[in-house]
């Protein structure tokens, strides 16, 4: 116990080495991962996944028409090429306030009601073909 | 002891305060949904280097408790997985001897290790694997506020030690 109660207090800097290796880890980490889901061309499918299983698959590059769904507990409102949480009954919104989505790689949860959309692009349209 | 424990209530009140202030600025236009400034974990950070361990984590306990009662048993959860797991993480890099480690780093990897706690719970919650495709975009948030803490700790902790010893020993043994 004794041990714990030893102070660690000693002169440190504000950036050593280690922070500048940290810092360009986890940017590389961030962009190595987030490159090839924005990248994806094609059509956009939102998936719905509610505890844990996809409910709903929609195609929202071809989709024109306005409509809401209820999963749970939440309201989930599809505009066009644009899916969003219209409405949650959880206490900080953060599923709310994640916005319209719109594009590849975008994503928006709500963990107190389980429910997550996930945009995904469709791999069946290459950017180009060549033979 | 009784002056230490009085410091750490002090801390324990600043650390409430200050994220209860951090919730009033609005971040959605500079960060991503969910994501904090994490300001609070400056007052963490200092504790585990000047007051120990165990009161760090008495801290991390009533920031949590704090964030039950006012934003519901989910934040509450969050919270605390992610305060004691940064706190252990902080405490441990500030023990290590030989690292060329600074403030930036020490926040960086402390906001890193709350995230990734937290979104292991919002993972166990949720039932949803999938959303561990939020990762990046938390990491990169937490490098960023990271770096901001760290900057304000350096600045603040001269202040906060001189304050420290004022309690700790008094006034008269300064």
């Amino acid at each position: 116990m004794k041990n714990y109660f030893a102070r660690t207090t000693q002169e440190r800097k504000l950036l050593g080495r280690v922070d500048v290796l940290i810092i360009i880890l986890i940017a590389a980490i961030c962009v190595g991962s987030c490159v090839p889901l924005f990248l994806k061309k094609g059509d956009v499918t939102a998936k719905i996944i509610y505890d844990g299983e996809t409910v709903e698959e929609i195609n929202l590059s071809q989709n024109e028409k306005k409509f809401t769904l209820e999963v749970g507990r939440c309201d989930i409102a599809v505009e066009g090429h644009e899916i969003f949480f219209a409405n949650s009954p959880c206490p900080d919104k953060v599923c709310m306030n994640a916005g319209r989505l719109r594009k590849s790689g975008e994503f928006a949860s709500c963990v107190p009601e389980k429910v997550a959309i996930i945009l995904k692009g469709d791999r069946k349209s290459p950017d180009a073909i060549t033979y | 002891m009784a002056r230490k424990t009085a410091l750490a209530a002090m801390m324990c009140a600043l650390a409430i305060a200050i994220s209860f202030l951090e919730g009033l600025i609005p971040t959605s236009a500079f960060l991503p949904p969910g994501a904090k400034l994490g300001f609070s974990n400056i007052v963490t950070m200092f504790c585990v280097d000047t007051l120990t361990l165990p009161y760090a984590l008495c801290v991390t306990l009533f920031k949590a408790l704090f964030a039950l009662m006012t934003r519901g048993a989910t934040a509450g959860v969050m919270s605390f997985c992610g305060g004691m797991l940064s706190t252990f993480v902080t405490y441990g890099l500030f023990k290590l001897k030989n690292l060329d480690i600074g403030y930036i780093g020490i926040a960086v990897c402390s906001a890193v290790a709350h995230n990734a706690a937290q979104l292991a719970v919002s993972v166990v919650i949720s039932g949803t694997p999938a959303i561990v495709i939020y990762a990046p975009v938390l990491f990169a948030s937490s490098a960023v506020t990271g770096i901001l803490t760290g900057i304000l700790l350096k600045i603040v902790m001269p202040v906060l030690k001189k304050q420290n010893r004022i309690i700790t020993k008094g006034v008269e043994n300064l």
